[in-house]
Parts: C-alpha cells; structure tokens; sequence
C-alpha cells in the first residue's frame, strides 16, 4: 500500500462492515423466512439467492482496494490468488473423485467461496516472504 | 535486471519508506525493487529515477 493507502482503508474497512451487516441480516432474514412460511418455489429461489448480493458487493470492494495497492502487493496477491484457486480446484476435483471410490460426506457449495478466499490468504502470506 | 537504487539511497541519506513515500508506493516494494525481486513497472522505474533526478538507464541496467 501506498502513502494515501490509509484512508483506502479506512474506506475498505467501513464498507466491508457495513456489508457483512447486510450480509449476516440477509442470511438470518432469509432462514427465518423460510422456515416461518410456506412459499412458493419461485419465492424460495429468490431468497435463496439473496445473501449473494452483499457477497458481490463485498467482491466489488475488495477489487477497489486492490486498485489501490501499489504493484509489488498486487502481484503477491495476484500469484496468491492463483495458487489459492489451483488449491482449491485440485483438491475439490480429488475429494470429488474419492467420494465415488469411498464413502465420503458431501461438501456444500457454498463453501467454496470462503475456502477460495482462505486458500488465497493463505498463499498470498507464504508468497509475500519471497518479496519482503 | 540490476540497479542502484542502495547506493543512490545511501548517497542521498534517504531510507526506503522516505524513498517509498516519494514515489508513491509501499516500502516493501521499493525493497523488492532493491534487491531484485521485482522487476518494476516503466511508470514506477520513471518515478525513481525521477526521485533521484537520473535517467531509467543510470538506475537499471539489465543482467547480462
């Protein structure tokens, strides 16, 4: 990050709060709801989706913060990014096929995106050592 | 691809996080930059080298 990087983060911040509120109202709003009424399978769907929305929001500001880094982190996260995506891609096609060899319990898709994000951090610390 | 960017420094009496602060980046990258981890954009090249009023040319020569 660069000299004006604080009040990118302090930006970053402030957003990522204000959306992982809507994000945590959204998911319980949307159990509650489908636990409470009998909707219709149209409506079911529909709110099924809506968690989504503040997860892409969340997207959107982290790529914002991202443009404000300087080149060198943007290139630990970029290779970590990669290694994060190949970790997870390999290792979800492998389980995939030992689950038809073996009896192995079934992964939710929704993890998907908190096991890119987690192996993409994860990377990106192990790469940033070569760098600084 | 080589520099001097060290000696230029050391000449200046300037740290990497003042050299850092100058051209608009982390220290972390000018210590990339530094000890060759990173090869840097034309646009940051430019921007150190301009620190130390040089050309690209006087700052990185590339390794033979």
């Amino acid at each position: 990050m660069g000299p004006s990087s604080t009040s990118e983060a302090k930006a970053y911040f402030g957003r990522m709060i204000f959306i992982s509120i809507l994000y945590t109202l959204s998911v319980i709003g949307v159990n509650l709801l489908d636990a409470a009424q009998d909707l219709s399978q149209p409506v079911r769907i529909g709110l099924s989706i809506l968690p989504v929305i503040p997860a892409f929001f969340m997207l959107l500001a982290i790529l914002a913060f991202v443009r404000s880094w300087d080149e060198v982190q943007q290139r630990i996260l970029t290779e970590g990014a990669l290694i994060g995506s190949a970790l997870v891609g390999f290792g979800t096609f492998t389980y995939g096929w030992m689950q038809g060899a073996i009896d192995l319990p079934p992964i939710h898709a929704s993890f998907i995106l908190p096991m890119l994000i987690l192996a993409t951090w994860l990377s990106s610390v192990v790469i940033k050592r070569r760098y600084v | 691809m080589k520099n001097i960017i060290h000696i230029l420094r050391a000449e200046k009496r300037l740290s990497q996080a003042a050299l850092a602060e100058k051209v608009g980046v982390s220290r972390q990258a000018i210590n990339a930059v530094e000890t060759g981890k990173h090869d840097p954009s034309l646009a940051l090249a430019f921007k150190i080298a301009h620190a130390f009023d040089k050309t690209i040319e006087d700052i990185f020569t590339m390794d033979p």
